[in-house]
């Protein structure tokens, strides 16, 4: 059957490519609470990364840097723009991305190593992940071209396609593309000899192998969106799902009409779309089941904003998962990393730092 | 014989009532009794002993020892025809009512006079109908009537035999809650008429709006009969599931879970008809998934439309992924190719060609796997494929020759189970893999399971009976009204858990 033909009759059946369906949350992603029940570190407005050098524990908060002392975030330096990715390494490099554009390499003291605003000889505009590959290599993931870090929603319900994984040698002032044309590139990891990425609106991961060779996608689609990851010390790692999949936006993303009417004439806060959190407005679109009943939310209502942790095995397979329902409060999770035995979470949908204690195998205890 | 004393008002007795089928008790030594004009409820899970029970009541089938009384008389029913002339009579979960015929004629059948005259057949019908208050039209077909009305028909015929006792079986299962409102006034009429009710119902809320009193059965005793003001839906489920599980055969707790290996099955929003609606489950290799959920959960639909058996709606039908890629089958053969295997709950029906030997089944699985281009059928590889299998599951007889109707229970259903085996497949479907089966079968099907899961295949089991799927799965899933609606860990479920999860 022709491919037009094929994707009109899917389009009218609702079968094929226009089959509006969500991976279930069963097995190992079944729904828990043990976001929800994870210790609140401390409450900072605008926390959106993480990062750990192995003594420290590095965050990012709107254009402040912040260092963890205790329970208490310690300014570190302050930039002119927001910081929108971090990373740090057991060297004593940080490396922020700032505003989307720029890449810069600082020390402890805040004093800066190296600087860069290109990938491969296009400009960086939505850099949102950084991960340290090497000792003078850096990992990073531009999101879009066209949207900031700030507009992912945009991308989203644009169909963007223009998310690209690259790596920065600041020693050899060179750039080299890993990967392009991604549907929003939101996260990078170096494992070992793999260099993974997250395409956050195919709900899946790529990755790379040392000779550049891409290799074939061994993680299952997934019911949410991925972002960020870190290494896991029990083996495997660990990645965040800052949204989550409604079947309802899985319609609005089959809709072009209505979305495109939808973007030109509602303000973004109240669009049929994911959010990293929800509940605060009686404004938001009623989604399916997501409206309350009798002063009640459902904890497996469709979720509008979502918390959402997988730990990934390195064969692809997902082992243990942790979540904040949709009547919690922990919704919007965008970082996570191993720190001294336990692991720290960034909930940017509730702004706070969460902490969960790991046991012998490197699990939630 | 001798009239025993018995308590004024109750229409029937039975005492110490025992039914055994091949020496294993259905019932056993069950005390009940039904007050006039009362609405009785009978709970349990399946396979509790309910059906027995009341089919010794309506004279289906005769007690193995133990006594029945009507008015306080004892009778022995041999045939139903003894039940209607005592006044008993059974309204089935599917009618017996000749669908081709109208609405009288299906009243008034079996009690045909010599010379009929259709009009007058109607006028009475009217009447009589007018009498009960059904809005039913006498001269419609029975095929054209909704499930509610059908059952109208049913009582009212039971009336008409000059019923007392009228016994239901899953009255409400296939009625809508506006059926169901129509059908709980019509019960509430014939007690106001005086006529006492038994009715079975997995429905727990239905039991407590409408009965006086309840009765539960498990493993075929009577557990407790009470008023119903002494119930709440924790003391039934309790009363239900609460056996003493070092006396059953399923008494081993399932210690060790399985891990769960690649997701091989994947099942998202499906949709059929009214049966099942917005399903989503995955499978994982290398575990047994439990399936559990009442009459009506949308169980084995769903897993009919993964093995092609069945369609899922042509319209936003929902997706099933094997090994992540999309699948639709048009014929349960391309299924089979895929390496699902579908492992009936009917046997009988759809199981087996009963006039062929075992080996010749389990052959036919084999052919159905492969085709056999030439047109060629070995006979010395069916023998040989056949004698494997035999061995294997341990099919008891006396050859391999043997026509399959001639085994017992459990030796057709291991035939059954070769048969999908023998195609070698990756998903094991098993759908009620022991019911009808004894007791020594039950453990070996059981063993046969557990060796597939630690082969690393992926094996689902949709059973009814709790004990069955807690002994069996690594993980549980449980099903109502048409989708999957909580998964229990096997180490984490318990049987109020899981049932409440059915019931609620």
């Amino acid at each position: 059957m022709p491919s037009s033909f094929q994707r009109w009759w899917d389009r009218l059946l609702g079968r094929g490519t226009a089959a509006i369906t969500v991976p279930i949350m069963d097995g190992a992603i079944k729904p828990n609470r043990a976001l929800d029940e994870a210790t609140v570190v401390l409450e900072l407005p605008s926390i959106d990364d993480i990062a750990s050098d192995g003594k420290d524990l590095w965050l990012s908060a709107g254009s402040v840097l912040f260092r963890l002392d205790g329970l208490q975030a310690l300014e570190v330096c302050r930039f002119e723009v927001p910081i929108t990715a971090l990373a740090a390494d057991s060297n004593g490099l940080i490396a922020v991305a700032l505003g989307g554009r720029e890449l810069r390499l600082i020390d402890a003291e805040g004093a800066t190593v190296a600087q860069t605003r290109v990938l491969a000889g296009r400009a960086l505009h939505s850099a949102n992940a950084l991960a340290f590959e090497s000792v003078d290599s850096l990992l990073v993931s531009d999101g879009s071209e066209h949207y900031g870090t700030d507009q992912w929603c945009h991308d989203l319900m644009q169909h963007g396609k223009s998310g690209k994984v690259g790596r920065w040698n600041w020693k050899l002032s060179t750039t080299t593309l890993l990967a392009d044309g991604l549907g929003y590139a939101f996260g990078v990891l170096a494992d070992g000899a793999l260099v993974r990425w997250s395409e956050s609106w195919k709900h899946t991961l790529g990755s790379v192998s040392e000779s550049q060779v891409a290799l074939p996608v061994n993680v299952a689609e997934l019911p949410g969106y991925p972002s960020r990851m870190a290494l896991a010390h029990g083996g495997g790692f660990w990645l965040t799902c800052f949204v989550c999949r409604t079947q309802l936006v899985e319609f609005v993303l089959r809709e072009d009409a209505y979305r495109k009417r939808m973007i030109e004439e509602v303000h973004p806060s109240q669009w049929v779309a994911p959010a990293l959190s929800s509940g605060k407005s009686f404004l938001e679109p009623l989604q399916g089941a997501g409206v309350k009943t009798m002063g009640v939310l459902k904890p497996w209502a469709p979720p509008r904003s979502y918390g959402l942790v997988l730990r990934v095995a390195d064969d692809g397979r997902v082992i243990s998962s942790l979540h904040s329902q949709v009547d919690g409060q922990h919704h919007g999770i965008t970082a996570v990393v191993e720190h001294a035995g336990d692991l720290y979470l960034v909930s940017k949908g509730s702004a706070r730092l969460l902490r969960v204690k790991l046991n012998s195998a490197g699990d939630v205890a | 014989m001798n009239t025993p004393q018995t308590l004024p008002d109750v229409v029937l007795e039975l005492r110490d009532a025992t039914k055994k089928y091949g020496g294993v008790p259905a019932i056993e030594n069950v005390n009940f009794n039904l007050r006039r004009g009362e609405i009785h409820a009978l709970l349990g899970e399946n396979g509790a002993g309910k059906s027995t029970l009341t089919k010794v009541m309506v004279g289906v089938v005769p007690l193995s020892s133990g006594q029945m009384l009507v008015e306080g008389k004892a009778v022995m029913m041999k045939t139903p025809l003894d039940a209607r002339d005592h006044g008993i009579a059974m309204v089935f979960q599917e009618t017996g009512l000749v669908p081709s015929m109208t609405v009288a004629q299906n009243l008034f059948l079996g009690r045909e006079k010599f010379y009929n005259r259709l009009r007058g057949v109607y006028i009475s019908a009217q009447q009589f109908l007018q009498s009960l208050n059904f809005d039913v039209d006498p001269t419609v077909s029975v095929s054209m009537l909704g499930a509610a009305k059908k059952q109208m028909v049913e009582i009212a015929r039971a009336v008409l035999h000059d019923a007392r006792i009228i016994i239901f079986d899953e009255p409400t299962a296939s009625l809508t809650p506006e059926e169901k409102r129509y059908f709980f006034d019509l019960v509430f009429n014939l007690k106001s008429r005086g006529v006492s009710v038994i009715f079975i119902s997995h429905a727990l809320e239905e039991a407590l709006l409408l009965a006086d009193r309840i009765t539960v059965l498990r493993d075929g005793q009577l557990v407790v009969t009470d008023d119903k003001v002494n119930f709440d839906r924790a003391r039934i489920i309790q009363a239900m599931v609460g056996r003493d599980l070092s006396q059953t055969l399923y008494g081993q707790t399932k210690t060790e879970v399985r891990k769960p290996g690649e997701c091989v099955l994947s099942v998202r929003n499906l949709r059929m008809a009214a049966m099942v609606k917005n399903n989503s489950l995955s499978v994982f290799a290398g575990q047994v998934t439990g399936v559990f959920g009442l009459v009506g959960s949308g169980r084995t639909e769903t897993f009919k439309v993964v093995a092609g058996l069945m369609k899922r709606d042509f319209f936003h039908g929902g997706e099933v992924l094997l090994r992540g890629k999309p699948i639709r089958y048009r014929v349960a053969r391309q299924a089979v190719e895929d390496g699902i295997a579908y492992i009936t709950e009917d046997r009988k029906v759809e199981g087996f060609f009963e006039t062929m030997s075992i080996a010749q089944n389990i052959y036919m699985g084999l052919l159905g796997k492969r085709g056999n281009i030439r047109g060629m059928v070995s006979g010395a590889k069916a023998t040989e494929v056949g004698d494997f299998w035999s061995k294997l599951l341990k099919v008891r007889a006396i050859s391999q020759d043997v026509k399959v109707i001639e085994l017992s229970g459990g030796n057709q259903q291991k035939v059954v189970i070769a048969k999908s085996l023998v195609q070698n497949p990756e998903v094991i479907i098993f759908d009620e893999p022991t019911r009808g089966v004894d007791v020594g079968a039950i453990a070996e099907i059981h063993a046969e399971i557990n060796r597939l899961a630690d082969e690393g295949k992926a094996v689902v089991v949709i059973s009814s009976y709790l004990p069955e799927v807690m002994a069996l799965s690594d993980r549980i899933l449980v099903a109502r009204q048409g989708k999957v609606v909580t998964e229990f860990a096997a180490d984490q479920a318990t049987q109020e858990g899981i049932m409440y999860a059915a019931i609620h």
